[in-house]
């Protein structure tokens, strides 16, 4: 891995405390984002990718949510030990987000101005006039057409795309170090979904940013990140640089992934075509949690956890039928 | 918009005539007959029949109805049966009164159930929240006359710290204590479960979220980003309340002997004087509707999806 790392996350556990039982959403993650790097987090839905987003924010829901243990190490400071004030500092300033849905992550009774120059007020002092500049600037950054005319108006009478475009600038205004997008194109249409990743590609290479990109779309990712890790079920089973990973995938649930998307670049739903569900976050299986769908499991996979391991340099593995570098047999 | 106000004021009139036509039936409905309230109990055929004709009664009910409409498309509301004064006057008297009640009765919902409302969302299932809720839950299931009541007795008879009933001469604001109090509490459980709700229903909300991911502080949070949308629909039910709100003055007026519109149809009421009540309903019901329309142009003030003048919805 790179020298210095942005983030690291060391062994989160974020669980949800539900009348139903403890849904463990995030379960023993461990990921790291390289200084100036985009990583991929790639997962079936529901396998906890976003709940790891918000726990690095600490913005889970509490209750039901709570993060039971682990670090989250900003250059080396733990966020989760940081008091609330000093958290607040920290969002929107050095980590930004963007969301899923943008139709619903803007406030309807707003004008897109307002909120644009309300989170560029908070995080910088300055005239008046001076944020107003600055909102218009940072509209034309994300390519936004006629931006004056976009300030005055409503969320509700912009479509998916722009709104999205918003989304990037509102989290870019203040020049975050890290940028965290969680499936920002899944909502979208398909042309759009282009323009919307040219944009976050050439932000990053304009500004240095590093990039947390969570996606289930294979294609988006090879296409932006330069890592990527695995997630299934709570816990990361893979994470390589993406290279290898398209390449040289190791771990069974990476494998079948990316075997069932024909061509990369045209994938939609590919994880849907793996046979069997995702487990229940609740009562995972034990062992291996990927074992009742896999079609290499052994003995141990029941009832042992695999852990994390570096099977080849750079190329980290959970898997007991991978140890013994025996992978190119199956590449 | 104001293509939109005026096409509401012209909804108004089919709706206005029908009030009125209601009213008339339901007056020559319901037993008694105002002519023999107006005679001795001794009376003969000639003097019924001169008293019939002075009170215009003698003709058939469409020509009776007809002059009605005709006097109410001139600002004209006939005279009361009894004292002979324009019916006009007597409301314009007692309009006030039931103005201030009703009033009074809103702020008092307003200031106490959003921030009790509010207040119960961010501390969901706390012990404060629990308190605030069952006594909402209190406030909902009392009927208001019963309440009235009970408040007299406690802080009237038996305490003595309150007036009974009346205005006051000249009118003051301990008269209007306990009945504002009285005719607010219903809609003051009902806001405060309402804001409540809402509250917890919009900070669950994606923008909720984002806001946060931008490191607003939580009052911010909650002033700016939530509280506004989540007064939609409780400025929505508010606006609805009014019209029921204005209906319980009415009682809570005659409970208290409070001067307004309502004791005035009580007694029209009680002593058969038609005109008076035909008067009041009518002026009622203009009142609603007016209410109604300002409440729904008041949407657009906090809910800028709803603009009547460029959309259809
Ligand atoms: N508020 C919540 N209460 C209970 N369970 C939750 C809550 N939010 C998320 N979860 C659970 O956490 C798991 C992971 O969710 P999420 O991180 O959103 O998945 P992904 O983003 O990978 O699709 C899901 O199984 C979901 O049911
Ligand atoms: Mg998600």
């Amino acid at each position: 891995m790179a020298d210095s790392n942005i983030l690291e996350i060391i062994d989160l556990r974020t669980h949800f405390f539900t009348d139903e039982g403890v849904v463990k959403a995030v379960d023993g993650v461990n990921l790291t984002v390289p200084e100036g790097e985009s990583v991929g987090l790639v997962g079936e839905s529901g396998s906890g990718k976003s709940m790891t987003a918000f726990s690095i924010l600490r913005l889970i829901p509490d209750p039901p949510g709570k993060i039971v243990s682990g670090q989250i190490l900003l250059r080396g400071q733990d966020l989760l030990k940081l008091p609330e004030r000093q958290m607040r500092s920290i969002r929107g300033k050095k980590i930004s987000m963007i969301f899923q849905e943008p139709s619903t992550s803007m406030n309807p009774s707003f004008t897109i101005g307002s909120q644009i120059e309300e989170a560029i007020r908070f995080h910088q002092e300055g005239r008046a006039s001076d944020v107003r500049e600055k909102a218009l600037a940072v509209l034309r950054s994300v390519k936004i057409p006629d931006p004056r005319r976009i300030l005055s108006q409503y969320p509700h009478e912009l479509s998916g795309g722009m709104l999205q475009r918003v989304m990037i600038a509102i989290a870019i205004s203040c020049e975050p170090d890290l940028l965290i997008c969680d499936e920002p194109t899944t909502a979208l249409d398909v042309s759009t979904q282009a323009q919307i990743i040219t944009l976050l590609n050439e932000l990053r290479s304009q500004r240095k940013t590093s990039f947390l990109f969570i996606t289930h779309d294979l294609g988006v990712l090879s296409w932006i990140c330069t890592y990527a890790a695995v997630m299934y079920a709570g816990k990361i089973v893979e994470y390589a640089d993406i290279r290898s990973l398209i390449r040289t995938p190791r771990h069974p649930y990476t494998r079948a992934l990316i075997g069932a998307s024909p061509r990369l670049d045209c994938d939609r739903d590919a994880l849907s075509s793996i046979p069997g569900t995702v487990p229940n976050l609740i009562e995972p299986p034990a062992g291996c949690r990927f074992h009742p769908r896999c079609g290499r499991a052994e003995t141990i996979c029941s009832s042992q956890t695999p852990s994390l391991k570096e099977e080849e340099r750079g190329h980290w593995v959970a898997c007991f039928t991978e140890r013994n570098g025996d992978g190119a047999e199956n590449a | 918009m104001t293509r939109y106000i005026l096409g509401r004021v012209i909804q108004m009139v089919p709706v206005l005539f029908g009030v009125l036509l209601l009213v008339f039936s339901i007056t020559n409905i319901i037993p008694g007959d105002p002519v023999l309230l107006m005679l001795d109990v001794k009376y003969s055929e000639k003097e019924y029949k001169e008293m019939q004709a002075y009170l215009g009664l003698d003709k058939p009910l469409y020509i009776q109805f007809y002059n009605h409409v005709k006097g109410v498309l001139k600002g004209n509301l006939g005279k009361s049966i009894r004292t002979r004064e324009p019916v006009t006057k007597k409301i314009l008297e007692r309009f006030p009164s039931t103005f201030v009640l009703a009033l009074a009765a809103m702020l008092i919902v307003v200031i106490v159930s959003i921030p009790v409302g509010v207040i119960a969302a961010l501390k969901q299932n706390s012990k404060i929240d629990y308190i605030c809720m069952i006594g909402a839950e209190i406030g909902i299931s009392m009927p208001i006359f019963w309440l009235g009541i009970m408040m007299i007795l406690l802080f009237s008879l038996y305490l003595g710290w309150l007036p009974a009933g009346g205005r006051g001469e000249p009118p003051d604001l301990l008269h209007l204590i306990m009945p504002a109090f009285c005719l607010a509490t219903p809609y003051m459980a009902m806001t405060a479960r309402l804001t409540r709700s809402c509250m917890l229903e919009v900070l669950r909300e994606n923008y909720i979220v984002a806001a946060r991911s931008r490191g607003f502080p939580e009052w911010q949070i909650v002033l700016r980003h939530a509280l506004r949308n989540a007064m939609i629909p409780v400025v929505t039910n508010l606006g609805l309340q009014l019209s029921r709100l204005l209906g319980g003055a009415l009682v809570i007026e005659v409970v208290f002997r409070w001067p307004g519109m309502g004791a005035l149809a009580y007694d029209a009421i009680m002593e058969r004087d038609y005109p008076v009540l035909m008067g009041v309903v009518l002026i009622v019901a203009v009142i609603f509707i007016l209410v109604n329309l300002v409440v729904d142009l008041s949407y657009t003030f906090f809910d800028p999806r709803i603009r009547y003048d460029t959309r259809k919805g």
